[in-house]
């Protein structure tokens, strides 16, 4: 990354992605769940709102400071189970009770054959919840994206097993250059950078970058 | 890390709080970032040459069994060795092996998740694996054992002019949902808990293919805090939902037998009679192929440590006692139940056209799991492996017990006949075997072997110091 | 989707064709051949729907003639017509059966037939219901002969020096032989033939000797009662024959006789003496003296195992008890028993037969020498049972010599003409010397099914018409005349032995015309009307044998040349007898072609496609033999390999092997199957000889297939059995076996069947004797397949009735052995075991209560063959139907399709299975159809459940000899089922189950004499359990 972006006078930020296009946001990498709390914390008080933490495994408590609520999956996945429920007895009792009732082994045709339903319900059950809450989570989680900017910060894609992230957003109504990366280097932020949206060839320029390394 | 020092200064100051610790996750105090190239290496390193064998060998077998399997769809069932009374054999005794046998994963990487069993973490990816494969392989049977395989849609409710509709009351139909929803549920499971790590594998890739393949599987994961916390309620789902699998599919299998009213078949124990012997038969598998994996990448020696087999060894033990008393109430009740038949069913288990079968099993089944009390058995590993392996062979005989020796001595004795396997049956089967393998070393070779990101999060010191408090709730939804 | 059937191609000329079309294969006929109804059927379909006004009706009956005399020529149909036997239209209407009444000639006489035709092809034999000895049953061998019509395998051309020669090529040979024997008075000619029973054939014969005086005329059966005929003929005078009437009798004793086997006395007996066998009536006893288990044995109330040779010792033994207790002079004084039976037997036996003075009956075998028949007739005299219970017939005297004569002539060159026109000589009296002989005789011939060992050696082969291909007549056993008339034209060119008889005696064969004129000679009324009675009712009453009350003489000096007359073998070192036995699946081997009998279980052994040296279990043990161990049979100075079989209830000292297997290169049926004990037998050994040496054989164990390879109960009361006593105390003794099982639950209400017809089925134990005529009647009926003997080994036999044959003994030991045959089938319970695990719903009850199964339903998942708790179930492992046997593991590398012929034989109501679909035995529901929509027809606009069913039956009780199936709707408290089902005997197998059959089976009850040792074990079957 040969360009900068200057932000105050002999002040300049380094920078991912391609300068035409727009800043995204800056971001900065912090060493240890500690930092990345405090440093939540920090923006929080300051009234960030659009930032966002990347960590390498779920961090606990970091929720808790983002003040982010409750995930809606458990609904969801509620939601599906109902409905097999009602798609399985339907399609069992339906057909086997009024449509075509057949004798099978001299058993009860009407609701007393219930019994005989409960297995192929369970499975059915099972299956569709699992379908929806894994959907469910990559819908909610914003996947699947391919492009998303951060792709373009090569330091974040080669610490994203070790470090933490935290990058503040553009859209952020309190958003300056200066006083993120100001709040970010006080509360211990390294490399901050400014990051924006790469475009295609340079995305393959620093592939072929990184092959050579 | 300063959290570990700590730790330590604590320890030498009150040493009795030494018994109450737990055993370390990870030997040797690794770091996060040690974790993950130890993972990683074993991927992105380059293939050994055992693997290319060991590939050959098992794609070969898988060869040959599907060979097999076609030309029994074009020439006729008859090409197995069943016959009347004994309709059904190898096929379904093979489907009842593998579905079994994939329950032991299920358990570790879901019920143990649930119970917080920590331990569980670093050897839950290997058992997942090992369970998707092993439905994989039973799902080969119901499919292709019927006498009309291109008629298998009968058995699905699709809507046809033919006014086919299956029959809801047959324990076979109830095989299908519960085998098809199994092997969905638990390869979702499998996929969903690899996402995170499948982007650390994009993040490092290094070539280009390999960085678009792992980026366009991991979705475009980016760790952020949203995501961590839909991707937790999720496992939570999931493994609340696949342990309830552990304990349906067995039972929905074991009714396969239990509704029927074949003595031997007809028994109420039988669901629990199916639930331990498959996680007994899935624990021993489960260390069949930990031990090897262990010594092929010795960097796994810190991840998987002897204490973890030493408690998939207890595991083993106690549900092969359970196996043991199952036996046992079985012969129990047959005697109790004053009937002919019922009696007659096993007496002739025992002395009649094949009682190898059975001895062969029980004289495996009651005996070498009970050699796990011994801590000096558990410690020496060799020893385990070998152990383990002639549990799956013990319990390959059980299930074989159970399906065949009921059905050649059933109610008349003028229709009893000895069953023979023929060539074709045996080829199926290492088929079976040489499919599981197959799939085995791929994963070996293209997925991370440890689930890093939660293994990471559990590390000492990878939690923020006034979260250490609320770290065994983090599991709470 | 629609399935469009692919016709397999059609070579331009077929050698079968449905019609005209298709011989000359025009493209209206492949037209035809595409769409599912012809015209004429389409056009009675559309009638069956609304009402049937005069204008469709003429329209129909235009269709229905057309199609039939288009039909009539392609389905070679005799052109000469054939009366109709039952009610039924003038002309044949397309998919509608035919019955024509015939019979089947055999040694022991005709069996009077039904037969079957759809569209001109008989598809089924049943016995005929107005005949007095038939009643509508037939044995086996009747209903397996129609597979030996289709038999693709049969001779096809006419051979000289076995290159194929034309029709005229032998009319001519026939011709020049008739001149030179009209020249020098028959000088030189020899004509061999069975023994046909056929006025006919006596007619030709004597109208032969009439003209050719100096011809030579044999009559010869491989297995014949000349012994027992020589001693009738010398006691109850020339001719006649005792007529044993076992609905009087209350006391029988058999010995060596296996009189209940239909296929070895004709069907009457095993009727009248089942009709005896219900305890609630005065109940007879049998005792029987056999040395290997028979059905008669299985019967027994008391069985004693003697071996052959001795059995004329113990009927000494008997005459002197009865003499000494009768205080009767016994001509026989100076006959000394050499062996000691057991005293209490004989005297028991002797008190009882005399006790039922004139009510018993004292029967010996055909196998025994003619002064033990001499014994039986000196006690059925002297017990007056002759004139009560037996009578006699004045049958016709045959003029011809016996075959052992024939090499004599041979040898002094007198034979220079020799025309075989029965019987396979070459094989059946391979142990004479008349074999070598045969090439010494310039000219042969012999008319045969096969080109068969003897074909392959005479000069000319002519291909025999089947007798559903030809006229004739035969008598049944009784001596009715039955008529045989041709069903189909011969399909192969057959001729039939009248046809050449005729031609040498010089009359003109045109159709029926040889048969009419001795028609009209034995006949009263000889008009054409009365000629056409004989053909609908298939045979001509008040033509049995005239029955006179036996006139018994007895000279002493006749003893001497009736003594041992023909079985004493000549060498007496070796230590064992052998006895020759009727086989039940091939008789003496004429059936060998047959897979249908090939597959059909021995009455006793259970052996399929194979015979075997039966040896008692004390006597292998001695050997040191097991099952499949193969046996050196050495006796005057031939010997036979063959292999070990140990049977239960065989006598020590003696080896029984049944005739007619091991026939080789004749038809691909044959090959590989059995043993041939023929070259062990001569004419001083016919039935059984002794000094036969047996030496055990290093050689591998052969592979026996049997269906049935575990004989005993274990203690489980799957057959029940009691005697007269216990059920006299206690008429439910059967159902009380239950125990606390008895009163089974079910938790929820059963969905009613609502149809006014339920179907039931009832099987009396007490009269089933075993003889297989069901099973067979099933596989003819319902188009089962035949799957070989490997199949078979591998435990994969298709038969949807099977008989399984339990052996019981109280004491475990060989004396107390009991038998009890029974026959299974689906059980068709109310809640089927069977239905609930199939997820394709495949099986599935229909609302008359039977267990349906839905072929083009079943995907083969086996599921409800394993969940079945008779096992009736069975699986098409591979497509037996279209592949041949010897290639089912070449998968579609095998040759696909089935022999024209075969197609021809198949019942075109019942579906053929394909390969991977469950089958199994459905009620004969084709019938139950086939009732159905006559009863519909005849309700017409009224209520239907008003009319009456048509009478019908399911195939097995119709062929069942002793009527112990009877099966019908149970709705109906009129029907003789629903009777039966309240019969306190009745009693359901397997009841704990609770799946509530609708075949119920009838306890078995036994009527020991507690004089006699061991009486106490007779009927105790199910005792073991109860310890």
């Amino acid at each position: 990354m040969s360009d900068h972006l200057s932000i105050s006078e002999g002040h300049h930020l380094p920078v991912a992605g391609c300068k035409n296009e727009s800043l995204y946001a800056i971001g900065a990498r912090f060493e240890s769940p500690d930092a990345l709390l405090r440093a939540t914390a920090a923006l929080q008080k300051s009234g960030f709102s659009c930032y966002e933490c990347h960590t390498p495994y779920p961090v606990h408590g970091l929720a808790e400071k983002m003040r982010l609520p409750k995930s809606i999956l458990s609904l969801l996945v509620l939601g599906g189970g109902v409905s097999a429920i009602l798609i399985a007895l339907s399609m069992e009792i339906i057909p086997t009770s009024f449509i075509y009732p057949l004798v099978v082994d001299g058993k009860p045709t009407n609701f007393s054959a219930l019994p005989q339903f409960i297995p192929i319900v369970v499975a059915l059950t099972l299956m569709i919840g699992a379908v929806t809450a894994v959907i469910g989570m990559i819908l909610l989680g914003g996947m699947p994206r391919f492009n998303h900017p951060m792709f373009a910060w090569d330091l974040f894609e080669r610490g994203a097993s070790r470090s933490f992230f935290i990058v503040v957003e553009a859209l952020d109504p309190k958003f300056t250059t200066a006083s993120v990366t100001e709040l970010l280097q006080d509360q211990g932020g390294l490399d901050v950078t400014a990051i924006h949206q790469e475009t295609f060839e340079e995305g393959a320029r620093d592939l072929k970058a990184s092959d050579k390394e | 890390m300063s959290t570990l020092t700590t730790n330590a200064e604590a320890v030498t100051e009150t040493p009795d709080l030494s018994i109450l610790e737990r055993p370390p996750q990870v030997l040797n105090n690794r770091d996060p970032h040690w974790v993950t190239g130890a993972v990683c290496s074993i991927v992105e390193g380059k293939t050994p040459l055992w693997w290319w064998i060991g590939f050959s060998i098992s794609a070969t077998l898988a060869g040959i069994g599907g060979a097999c399997i076609l030309y029994m769809i074009v020439t006729g069932v008859g090409v197995w060795g069943s016959n009347s009374p004994c309709f059904w054999a190898w096929d379904i005794t093979n489907f009842i092996f593998w579905v079994s046998m994939a329950h032991a994963g299920s358990m570790i990487s879901a019920l143990l998740f649930l119970t917080r069993q920590k331990w569980s973490i670093s050897i839950a990816r290997v058992s997942e694996a090992m369970t998707v494969f092993a439905i994989m392989c039973a799902g080969v049977y119901p499919a292709i054992h019927i006498g009309r395989v291109w008629f298998v849609w009968f058995l699905f409710p699709v809507p046809n002019n033919y006014g086919m509709w299956p029959n809801f009351s047959s324990p076979l139909l109830w095989d299908v949902f519960a085998v098809t929803s199994y092997l969905t549920v638990s390869s979702l499971f499998w996929f969903a808990g690899m996402i995170p790590d499948l982007a650390v594998l994009r993040d490092r890739a290094t070539s280009k293919i390999r960085k678009f393949c792992y980026g366009i599987v991991s979705l475009g994961w980016l760790g952020t805090a949203r995501q961590w916390r839909h991707y937790e309620m999720m496992y939570v789902l999931l493994a609340g939902m696949t342990s309830v699998l552990v304990v349906t599919v067995t039972t929905i299998v074991s009714s396969d037998c239990a509704t029927s009213v074949i003595p031997g078949w007809h028994a109420t124990i039988f669901p629990f009679y199916f639930m331990v012997g498959a996680v007994y038969s899935g624990c021993a598998s489960v260390l069949t192929l930990l031990i090897p994996l262990r010594l092929a990448y010795p960097q796994l020696k810190d991840l998987v440590t002897p204490s973890h087999l030493d408690k998939v060894c207890k595991l083993l033990l106690f549900m092969g006692s359970c196996v043991a008393y199952v036996y046992i109430m079985e012969l129990f009740n047959a005697w109790y139940s004053a009937n002919a038949f019922e009696r007659g069913a096993f007496w002739e288990r025992f002395h009649g056209l094949a009682a190898w079968y059975p001895i062969t099993c029980l004289s495996i089944n009651l005996i070498v799991p009970q050699l796990f009390w011994f801590k000096r058995v558990r410690s020496c590993l060799p020893l385990v492996f070998v152990l383990a392996i002639l549990c799956n062979v013990g319990m390959w005989f059980e299930r074989f017990m159970i399906v065949t020796t009921s059905l050649i001595h059933d109610l008349l004795p003028s229709s009893w006949h000895i069953f023979h396997a023929s060539i074709v049956d045996i080829l199926t089967a290492t088929g079976t075997v040489g499919i599981f393998f197959t799939l085995f070393l791929l994963f070996i070779r293209f997925v991370p072997l440890v689930n890093m990101s939660e293994l990471k999060a559990t590390l000492p010191g990878s939690q923020a110091h006034h979260a250490t408090e609320e770290e065994g709730n983090r599991l709470k939804p | 989707m629609k399935k469009i059937f692919q016709h397999p191609p059609r070579d331009a000329k077929p050698t079968l064709w449905r019609t005209q079309g298709e011989r000359e294969n025009t493209a209206a006929f492949a037209e035809d051949l595409a769409r599912e109804f012809t015209s004429g059927a389409t056009a009675q379909e559309a009638q069956d729907n609304e009402g049937l006004s005069r204008r469709h009706f003429v329209q129909l009956m235009g269709a229905a003639t057309a199609l039939a005399s288009v039909g009539l020529a392609g389905c070679r149909r005799p052109e000469a017509h054939l009366v109709p036997f039952a009610k039924s239209a003038e002309w044949t209407i397309p998919g509608k059966f035919l019955y024509y009444a015939s019979s089947m000639p055999t040694p022991q006489g005709a069996v009077p037939l039904t037969i079957t035709t759809s569209d001109g092809r008989p598809t089924k034999i049943e016995g005929n219901p107005l005949h007095p000895i038939s009643n509508g049953a037939t044995d086996a061998f009747a209903q397996a002969s129609i597979l030996d019509l289709y038999d693709p395998n049969r001779s096809k051309e006419i051979s000289f020096n076995s290159a194929s020669v034309s029709r005229g090529e032998l009319d001519a040979f026939l011709a020049k032989v008739r001149a030179t024997a009209a020249e020098n008075q028959g000088e030189g000619l020899a004509i061999l033939v069975g023994r046909e029973n056929s006025p006919t054939v006596e007619r030709l014969r004597a109208e032969l000797e009439k003209q050719f005086p100096k011809m030579i005329l044999i009559e010869d059966e491989a297995i014949s009662s000349w012994d027992a005929e020589f001693s009738f003929d010398a006691v109850l005078g020339a001719g006649n024959r005792p007529v044993y009437n076992f609905e009087k009798a209350d006391v029988i004793l058999s010995v060596g006789s296996d009189f209940l086997n239909p296929s070895e006395t004709g069907l009457g007996f095993a009727k009248g003496f089942s009709k005896r066998r219900n305890p609630e009536q005065k109940m007879n006893r049998l005792y029987v003296v056999e040395n290997h288990f028979s059905l008669t044995g299985g019967m027994a109330d008391h069985r004693l195992r003697v071996s052959a040779s001795e059995q004329g010792d113990f009927m000494a033994a008997l005459v002197n008890a009865i003499a000494k207790k009768g205080s009767i002079v016994s001509p026989f004084a100076e006959v000394k028993t050499k062996i000691h039976f057991d005293e209490k037997w004989v005297n028991g036996v002797a008190d009882d037969l005399i006790a039922a003075k004139g009510k018993g009956i004292v029967i010996t075998g055909a196998k025994q020498p003619a002064a033990v028949q001499a014994y039986a007739l000196w006690i059925n005299n002297s017990l007056a049972n002759l004139g009560s219970t037996i009578s006699a017939a004045k049958t016709a005297t045959t003029t011809a010599s016996k075959i052992e004569n024939l090499p004599a002539a041979i040898k002094a060159g007198s034979v220079k003409t020799l025309l075989i026109l029965g019987g396979n000589p070459i094989y059946t009296a391979s142990g004479t010397d008349f074999p070598n002989l045969l090439a010494s005789v310039p000219e042969t011939l012999h008319l045969s099914q096969f080109v068969d060992e003897t074909s392959r050696v005479t000069h000319w082969h002519v291909p025999a018409a089947h007798y559903l291909e030809s006229w004739g007549d035969a008598r049944s056993i009784d001596g009715t005349i039955c008529s045989v008339q041709p069903m189909i034209l011969p399909l192969w060119n057959g001729i039939s032995q009248l046809e050449i008889l005729a031609a040498l005696a010089g009359e003109k064969v045109d159709g029926p015309s040889v048969v009419r004129t001795s028609f009209n000679s034995y006949s009263k009324d000889s008009s054409d009307a009365a000629w056409q009675g004989f053909l609908r009712s298939g045979f001509l009453d008040g033509t049995a044998w005239p029955i006179t009350s036996p006139s018994y003489k007895w000279e002493t000096s006749i003893i001497p040349q009736m003594m041992f007359k023909s079985t004493e073998a000549v060498d007496a070192s070796g230590d064992f007898e052998l006895v020759f036995l009727r086989s039940s699946s091939v008789d003496d081997g004429r059936y060998a072609g047959n897979s249908w009998l090939q597959e059909t279980p021995d009455f006793v052994t259970k052996l399929v496609w194979d015979n075997a040296a039966l040896f008692s279990p004390a006597d292998a043990k001695k050997l040191g033999l097991q099952d499949g161990d193969m046996v050196k049979l050495t006796a005057g100075g031939k010997s036979v390999e063959i292999a070990a079989l140990v049977a239960p209830g065989h006598a020590d000292g003696s080896i029984s092997a049944a005739l007619g297997y091991g026939r080789r290169g004749v038809s691909h049926v044959m090959e590989k199957v059995g043993f041939d004990v023929y070259p062990l037998r001569d004419n001083s050994a016919l039935c059984y000889r002794t000094g036969v040496k047996v030496e055990k054989l290093a050689k591998p164990r052969y592979v026996f297939a049997t269906t049935q390879e575990h004989q005993n109960m274990e203690g489980r009361n799957i057959a029940r059995e009691g005697t007269l006593e216990e059920f006299q105390k206690q008429p439910e003794f059967a159902s009380e076996m239950d125990g606390e099982m008895a009163k089974p639950v079910s938790i929820y209400p059963n969905p009613p069947l609502t149809s006014d017809l339920q179907w039931g089925l009832s099987m009396d134990l007490n009269t089933c004797i075993g003889c297989n005529a069901c099973v067979v009647a099933c596989q003819a009926e319902n188009n089962i397949p035949v799957v070989g003997k490997d199949q078979v080994i591998k435990g994969r036999d298709m038969a949807w009735i099977r008989i399984d044959r339990w052996f019981a003994s109280a004491n475990h030991s060989e004396e107390a052995l009991e038998m009890i045959p029974m026959g299974v089938m689906c059980q068709q319970c109310e809640s089927a075991p069977c239905e609930a695990v199939c997820p394709a719903n495949a099986t599935v009850h229909s609302e008359e209560g039977l267990n349906l199964m839905a072929y083009n339903r079943c995907i083969g998942t086996r599921y409800c063959a394993n969940n079945c708790p008779w096992k009736v179930r069975r699986f098409n492992w591979f497509d037996f139907n279209e592949r041949p046997l010897d290639e089912l593991y070449y998968g579609p590398l095998a040759h696909k399709g089935m022999a024209d012929s075969l197609k021809m034989s198949k019942n075109p109501n019942v579906t053929v299975r394909m390969r991977g679909v469950m089958e199994k035995c459905t009620f004969c529901i084709q019938r139950i159809e086939e009732a159905k929509i006559g009863r519909a027809v005849k309700a017409g606009a009224s209520d239907v459940t008003k009319t009456p069913l048509p009478v019908f039956k399911s195939a097995c009780q119709q062929a069942c000899p002793s009527e112990s199936i009877v099966f019908g709707n149970i709705n109906d408290p009129q029907s003789e089922v629903s009777k039966l089902k309240s019969n306190p005997r009745t009693y359901t197998s397997l009841n704990y189950l609770n799946t509530r059959p609708r075949v119920t089976y009838m306890a078995r009850v036994r009527n020991p004499n507690p004089a006699m040792p061991g009486a106490e074990l007779v009927g105790a079957a199910n005792h073991s359990a109860e310890d």
